[in-house]
């Protein structure tokens, strides 16, 4: 990628490791990618490979005593990591906010829904208790929530799923970020509120003009609302790629396999596809590429060499030694 | 909530109605003769012990014993003393409000201390701020009241001579300073078990997405603390505070009988030396109603806090 000045947000050599008990875990390493205004990049991958601690450390949610974050994440030209947590206080949910997978757990339980977006309004842009409410309850209706005013004074428990992440969504608009990230925003979610949530994440992405990542293990999400895809593996990027071309012509074995193990209406008799193994654990050390355990197409030089993240055509990278598909 | 309190409240009076057959049995079980005691060990005749038997219903078989005590209680009138010949009633209400400051003093010092320093624990978990917080309150919580109360005297009143130690003063300010003590010996106990409670109930919060919802909004470390976290912490505090009105009342009855205090406490300390059996049982039904108040209070207190709650 080159350096681009119309970037919202770079991220450029990414690593975050965990001081646990076991010693020192990895959880990503050398992550690069940047995200143009009004773009949506969504980060692919299986559960612990790295997508939402990727996702967290750009706000720097994770314990700082217990973590450790190297690289630069640079947004409007500015790299976070080297802000203090009170200038972070200041970018949270102002111009960068985050909505989170489980909406049921997400809210508060003891405060109403309400107050959770006013104190959010107040806070940042320091208007009266009046003004927030008003802000707020405007917010409420254009995220689908209708009786608005009487809705402002429930709590979290009188809600459904779906209705919550659309007041997730509502607090996380409401200061009118630049920037959303949203891990897996759907997965706790019916598949019919699935597309109502995505709908209208799609209608404020337009109406707000803000760029989005979206974290997620579905891919139907991906080829519905992101311009770009980011395959994650084992806390690796493994390939990069507009939308269409990684559909039809995915690089990378694993995304080869995420794609295989979509299951196709229609093929009765068939067993559902997977992709063989398990992803590594993050304490292991792997000699060579990190899939080559679970890797089909795998030669020797897999097994003693890691592949690095390089281009193959235009806004088209891949680590892998042998990619499936020559461009 | 009404129908709940109204259910409560009869529960209440069932209860009150079993435990006033198990304190009158007891009081009927101990050894010695009401009349002797009455008589206070003085040489008597056989006709006169006949003669305060009589008076006092004690050769009636004892369900009518019962009864006549319980339809006293339940007009409000108690009995009255063996020792004192004094209605137990404007005994209990004489008593009352030195063991009612002493009990609100403690939980005043408890509430005070134990939820900032149980706060501060649970964030600065794991530093030597927790861990020095965490030993005072194991020191605390395994010393009984009477130990912790003899070595405040010690230190307190013997060596550094800046509080008294016996007594309850006689003007305002001078009460306040002969009640600080016992109210100490008091609340250490509960200081320690509240903090212990604050602390590990926070830590458990704090870990929850909706904190990581409110860092993520961008509020203050403050606001996320005592908003978004203590807010929830406070319910299982809340439980451990209401069970802690019972080891309150018995803390009540060692603390009064150490600092010399003439509480309520020290009358039922007394009154079952002396075997004065009606203010025996006047007085521990009075402190076990009591203690059903207050638990429906904090019940009630639930459904305030938490909006999860309805009855």
């Amino acid at each position: 990628m080159n350096v681009n000045h119309d970037e919202l947000i770079r991220v450029k050599g990414l690593s975050v490791k965990f001081k646990t008990d076991r010693g020192e875990a990895y959880a990503v390493r050398n992550v690069n990618f940047a995200i143009k205004p009004n773009e949506t990049l969504g980060l692919v991958g299986e559960s612990g490979s790295g997508k939402s601690v990727t996702a967290q450390s750009i706000l720097k949610l994770h314990p700082s005593d217990r973590t450790k974050i190297a690289g630069e994440i640079s947004y409007k030209g500015q790299n976070l990591l080297d802000k203090n947590e009170k200038e972070m206080q200041k970018i949270r949910g102002n111009q960068i906010s985050m909505i989170f997978q489980d909406p049921m757990i997400s809210l508060n339980p003891v405060i109403r829904v309400g107050e959770q977006i006013s104190e959010t309004i107040r806070y940042h842009k320091k208007i009266s208790r009046k003004e927030a409410m008003e802000q707020s309850i405007r917010l409420i209706n254009q995220v689908g929530i209708p009786f608005a005013e009487e809705r402002y004074y429930q709590y979290p428990h009188e809600f459904s799923g779906g209705m919550l992440q659309r007041f997730m969504i509502a607090i996380a608009l409401s200061c009118n970020p630049n920037f959303l990230i949203a891990d897996e925003p759907t997965t706790a979610l019916d598949v019919t509120v699935q597309a109502q949530i995505l709908r209208l994440m799609k209608k404020l992405q337009k109406d707000f003009g803000m760029s989005i990542l979206i974290i997620t293990h579905n891919l139907g999400i991906v080829s519905e609302i992101c311009d770009h895809v980011a395959v994650m593996y084992a806390g690796e990027l493994v390939e990069i790629s507009d939308v269409i071309p990684i559909f039809s012509n995915p690089l990378h074995p694993y995304t080869y396999g995420l794609l295989e193990a979509i299951p196709v209406l229609g093929q009765k008799h068939k067993k559902l596809k997977n992709i063989e193994g398990h992803p590594p654990n993050i304490f292991d050390h792997i000699q060579g590429c990190n899939f080559s355990p679970r890797c089909p197409f795998k030669t020797d030089i897999c097994l003693t060499e890691k592949p690095i993240l390089r281009q193959v055509g235009n806004l088209r990278y891949v680590a892998c030694h042998n990619p499936l598909n020559h461009i | 909530m009404t129908t709940f309190v109204i259910r409560r409240l009869v529960q209440i009076i069932l209860v009150l109605m079993v435990v006033s057959v198990i304190i009158f049995s007891m009081a009927h079980l101990a050894p010695g003769d009401p009349a002797l005691i009455m008589m206070g060990g003085k040489q008597s005749s056989p006709e006169v012990l006949e003669n305060v038997r009589n008076k006092y219903h004690l050769n009636d078989p004892l369900i009518k014993q019962y009864t006549y005590w319980m339809t006293g209680v339940l007009r409000g009138d108690l009995g009255e003393s063996y020792k004192m010949k004094q209605s137990v009633t404007d005994m209990i209400i004489g008593r009352l409000p030195l063991t009612i400051q002493l009990a609100a003093m403690s939980m005043f010092f408890t509430l005070l201390l134990a939820v900032p320093l149980g706060i501060l624990a649970a964030v600065k978990k794991s530093t030597i701020v927790d861990h020095v917080a965490t030993s005072l309150a194991l020191v605390c919580l395994s010393s009984p009241v009477f130990l912790t109360g003899i070595m405040l005297i010690l230190v307190f009143s013997y060596k550094l001579q800046w509080l008294p130690a016996f007594g309850i003063g006689n003007s305002v300010a001078e009460n306040f300073k002969f009640m600080l003590l016992p109210s100490i010996a008091l609340s250490l106990n509960m200081i320690a078990l509240n903090m212990k409670m604050t602390r590990g109930s926070m830590i458990e919060i704090m870990d929850t997405q909706y904190i990581k919802t409110a860092r993520s909004k961008g509020m203050p470390q403050n606001t996320v603390i005592l908003k978004h976290g203590l807010k929830n912490a406070i319910i299982p505090i809340l439980t451990v505070s209401s069970l802690q009105i019972g080891f309150l009342m018995v803390g009540t009855v060692l603390v009064e009988v150490t600092f010399g205090i003439g509480g309520l406490g020290s009358l039922i300390i007394n009154a079952v030396k002396s075997s004065d059996y009606p203010v025996v049982q006047g007085t521990v039904l009075f402190m076990v109603t009591v203690f059903l108040l207050i638990n429906l209070i904090v019940d009630i207190l639930y459904a305030v806090i938490d909006p999860r709650i309805k009855y």
